[in-house]
């Protein structure tokens, strides 16, 4: 079964229902939204979109952490646990929310409060980590840019328009992808 | 708001299991503890507004910046 919604960023999107990522407590702020999927794009590769399938105009960039940070973990309580449907065969995928205002150089991402993909169960939820250290608001302009640069093959002509897709979650969990579940504390 | 007062020591239920109780009071600060079920999130209020103004700016990004920062990084070029 497919479905079709019309967005505010992509135009157009349909995809098959399983793509369809159920969030038991939505994203923070918008606790009403329940149901996402994950758009990617040919030509920004680095960028995968949280599209709400009940809101157009709703929409958050998502990265993947050790774009920017090599060693990010992250540690998960039993509400987190409970939120996310997790269990021990789980396999989880971290994201950390991203914010791109008018002046891009300004660009920063949310260390501190990451979504957590549960592939198995197409669940996922925000969690909110402990450590004071982790930012809201990292800058991560230039490790973007850097990253952008040493993508080789990434070329973009002048008439490329980006092409979206929504992501199937369930292939990638049929595949063994995502790391192993962390401990719960 | 439902305000009640308690001394220190003093619990309140809510819900029949999350007990709230005044642990100690120093001077303006009040430590309180939380007893509830393993599942409940709990949290200080200011870091959930904090996230919940991020998520909000971070909703405002537009597809169109990223894809200018891309533009501006990756030069045409003829393939073949």
């Amino acid at each position: 079964m497919t479905k079709e919604i019309n967005t505010t960023r992509f135009g157009k999107l349909s995809f098959p229902t399983d793509y369809v990522i159920r969030f038991r407590d939505g994203i923070i702020g918008f606790p009403d939204l329940k149901e996402y999927v994950f758009i990617e794009s040919t030509t920004m590769p680095l960028v995968l979109w949280l599209q709400s399938t009940e809101d157009a105009s709703v929409a958050f960039p998502l990265v993947e952490p050790q774009l920017f940070r090599k060693d990010y973990t992250y540690s998960l309580n039993h509400a987190d646990d409970a939120m996310i449907s997790i269990k021990p065969e789980s396999k989880l995928k971290a994201f950390l929310i991203m914010t791109i205002p008018a002046s891009v150089e300004h660009m920063s991402v949310n260390l501190r409060a990451p979504v957590i993909v549960n592939m198995t169960e197409s669940t996922a939820g925000q969690i909110i980590l402990q450590d004071k250290t982790l930012a809201l608001r990292e800058n991560v302009f230039k490790e973007f840019q850097n990253a952008m640069d040493s993508l080789a093959h990434f070329e973009l002509s002048d008439s490329e328009e980006p092409k979206w897709s929504a992501h199937n979650w369930k292939e990638d969990a049929r595949r063994q992808h995502g790391g192993s579940v962390p401990m719960t504390v | 708001m439902l305000v009640l007062t308690r001394k220190i020591g003093e619990t309140i239920v809510i819900d029949d299991d999350v007990r709230i109780t005044v642990v100690q009071i120093k001077g303006k600060q009040v430590r309180i503890g939380v007893d509830a079920p393993k599942e409940t999130k709990i949290h200080r209020e200011e870091i959930y507004q904090a996230i919940q103004d991020e998520n909000r700016a971070a909703m405002k990004s537009m597809a169109t910046e990223l894809t200018s920062l891309g533009q501006a990084k990756g030069s045409p070029k003829k393939t073949g």
